[in-house]
């Protein structure tokens, strides 16, 4: 079942294994602390498939891009986690029927126009100007820290108990002018529908 | 009765009923046809809404369902599937992710197991491909999901069919109810309308009946309205008034005939009873011996004044037979003949004559006048004797399935010229000179007018010197009856 988020068919079975792996680890230590560096690699690995999936379930306003054939861009800010996990996962593909692109910032002061951008602990000092930049830009934020919708992240992502966790708010999302799906917010744990001060 | 009828219709005896009957057969062939076609287009209306209700929950449910497979939520695919509940005719549901693997699923409970995978089974369709198929009691839709063009999985679901059932149930109820007042409205309408229409023809037959019944050609048959019937009851009532002015000339000229007959009767027999009275005296006052050939002038006159008389009164009889309108009767024709033959019993015993029998029928006539047919037919056999030899008088019967009877009178007499057979029966008309036979010339004419009275038919079969048989035929009053019971 978790296979499915591997859906590159290449690394079908690298997914599979990164999981076996990963989940129990999962349950004893949140994902967002940093160490355990065999699995850290397979955790991302997961998290980037669910990072590029989002896009399908958010509609950005047209605005959001600099032109009708403009790229989708997914970006990470802090220190990169991905290393080049994202970027050969989106290779190939469409999000929201454009050409992927995959960046990373190490600050707020680089921060270019972004759809999606991963902020990792380490960015989150930034996280008020991130923030505003994110209303502004239309840019969906998604965090992997546990206070992240309370530091006015849009949505957080968890792996707990061999499952994928989203939390998501709605009313932070709306801020920057981004509808999210009634489907993805099924599945959802937890829906925030207001913003946080 | 005539050999070639026409088309026989085995239906209802009366016109009225056969036209009903063809009225509620044409509306109910008409309402069937038509609820055959509304209740075939309904069921292919509902199935089509079905299959597009079927596609529209695969849609709702598979959109509700992308997020679920795509971040690999089974748990949240259930729940999304469990939904169906709420349509009772969901039996199983299922999302298959992108390798076509079982990925959430529902059942409906009570479902036998079998009966989803069979129906499951019965859609052979490739992984990301998009189809339905109906199984007698289920229909499986398969629809693919897929997003920014990436095939993600799919959404099965199976539906049993008794939506399409329950619509086909209350539609057939329709129909049969409708089907029900339509043909009762037909024969309702049969029943009250067509009555009416066909008043004129009921007015025609009552009327006509009458008519046959009581030959009342006075009546008339009620009009109703200036259609087709209408004109036909106006020429019918036309034809009956020129047949009662017919009769009423008819009735007339009979009745100026009985006058003739009773002025024949009456005013010319007087003077011939006056020359007969004063011929007779004046051969008395001459007495004996006295100019013999006076005598025997006065002897011609007497004799032929007798003729006269004898003929007025034949003509007299003549004319009365049937004018005196006898109800007819029963007729024991055995017992007639036995009658008439007393009636002959001097001149049969003067010839030396012998009558002979067979079993005879009873007939529907007029008792008098078959007494007098067979004295003037066995009168005519006995006068028209051979010299030689005593006559032999045979009288014999036949009757035919129809209720006809024939008579035969059979003589063994001088017979007859067999060109001449048919003028014997007129009025004063004669084969032999007076001299010879002895008559008034009007026996056989008498004979015709009788049968002819009680509508039948008499003729001669005859030769010279082979003697005769004169026919004739009567209406059997007992149609059971055979020659030799």
């Amino acid at each position: 079942m978790a296979t499915a988020l591997l859906r590159p068919q290449g690394l079908l079975a690298l997914g599979m294994i990164a999981l076996l792996g990963l989940v129990p680890s999962l349950g004893q230590e949140p994902p967002s602390k940093p160490g355990k560096t065999p699995t850290r690699g397979k955790e991302y690995e997961v998290k980037a498939a669910v990072l590029y999936k989002l896009g399908r379930f958010v509609t950005w306003p047209a605005s959001a891009f600099q032109g009708s054939d403009a790229p989708f861009t997914l970006a990470s800010v802090g220190k990169n986690p991905f290393d080049d996990i994202l970027a050969n996962m989106v290779t190939g593909k469409r999000i929201t029927n454009r050409p992927p692109r995959v960046q990373h910032f190490d600050g707020p002061s680089d921060l270019a126009p972004c759809q999606i951008l991963f902020v990792t602990a380490e960015a989150l000092t930034h996280m008020p100007t991130l923030r505003r930049r994110a209303r502004a830009e239309h840019i969906l934020t998604v965090g992997e820290t546990e206070d992240f919708l309370e530091q006015g992240g849009m949505v957080h992502m968890a792996v707990v108990d061999d499952r994928l966790r989203l939390s998501i708010n709605v009313a932070e999302a709306a801020e920057a002018d981004l509808r999210i799906s009634a489907s993805l917010l099924r599945i959802s744990h937890r829906v925030v529908q207001e913003t946080v001060p | 009765m005539n050999g070639h009828s026409p088309i026989t219709f085995d239906g209802p005896a009366t016109f009225e009923g056969k036209l009903k009957t063809l009225l509620v057969l044409t509306a109910t062939l008409a309402v069937a046809l038509s609820l055959v076609g509304v209740v075939g287009y309904d069921i292919i209306a509902t199935r089509k809404a079905l299959v597009y209700e079927l596609e529209t929950l695969a849609d709702v449910v598979g959109a509700n369902g992308v997020a679920a497979l795509s971040f690999s939520q089974p748990e949240d695919g259930s729940l999304i599937l469990e939904s169906l509940s709420a349509k009772s005719h969901i039996i199983a549901a299922s999302f298959r992710n992108g390798q076509g693997e079982p990925f959430a699923s529902y059942r409906r409970q009570g479902i036998p197991d079998s009966e989803i995978e069979a129906a499951e089974r019965s859609l052979d369709l490739f992984l990301e491909g998009e189809g339905r198929q109906a199984t007698p009691f289920n229909m499986v839709l398969q629809r693919p999901l897929v997003i920014d063009g990436e095939f993600i999985g799919s959404i099965l679901l199976v539906s049993n069919l008794a939506p399409l059932r329950q619509h086909l149930r209350s539609s057939l109820t329709t129909a049969a109810f409708v089907f029900l007042v339509c043909t009762s409205l037909a024969w309702w309408i049969g029943s009250r309308w067509l009555g009416r229409v066909l008043r004129p023809i009921h007015g025609l037959t009552s009327t006509a009946e009458h008519i046959a019944q009581t030959h009342d050609y006075g009546s008339r048959a009620p009009k109703h309205g200036d259609d087709e019937l209408g004109r036909l009851t106006d020429r019918f009532n036309g034809m009956l008034e020129q047949i009662e002015a017919v009769n009423q000339d008819l009735a007339r000229s009979n009745a100026d005939l009985e006058r003739f007959a009773y002025v024949a009767s009456h005013d010319l027999q007087e003077p011939l009873r006056v020359i007969t009275s004063y011929s007779q005296l004046l051969s008395e006052s001459l007495g004996p011996g006295q100019r013999d050939d006076i005598t025997k002038y006065l002897h011609y006159m007497v004799s032929a004044a007798d003729r006269m008389r004898a003929m007025i009164k034949a003509l007299l009889d003549y004319s009365r037979v049937g004018s005196q309108a006898q109800a007819l009767d029963t007729v024991d024709t055995q017992h007639a003949l036995g009658l008439a033959l007393q009636n002959l019993s001097m001149a049969l015993r003067e010839s030396g004559g012998e009558v002979t029998h067979d079993p005879l029928p009873p007939i529907r006539a007029d008792a008098l006048l078959m007494v007098q047919l067979f004295q003037n037919l066995v009168g005519n056999a006995l006068k028209f004797q051979r010299p030689d030899e005593p006559p032999r008088i045979h009288v014999s019967a036949l009757c035919d399935t129809d209720g006809i009877c024939r008579f035969a009178v059979r003589d063994n007499g001088i017979g007859m010229d067999p060109g001449a057979t048919s003028s014997i029966f007129e009025v004063f008309q004669r084969l032999h000179s007076r001299s010879e036979y002895p008559g008034t010339g009007i026996g056989l004419a008498v004979c015709r007018r009788i049968v002819e009275h009680h509508g039948g038919k008499i003729w001669v079969e005859s030769s010279l010197g082979e003697g005769s048989t004169f026919f004739f035929t009567g209406v059997c009053a007992d149609t059971h009856w055979r020659p030799h019971e």
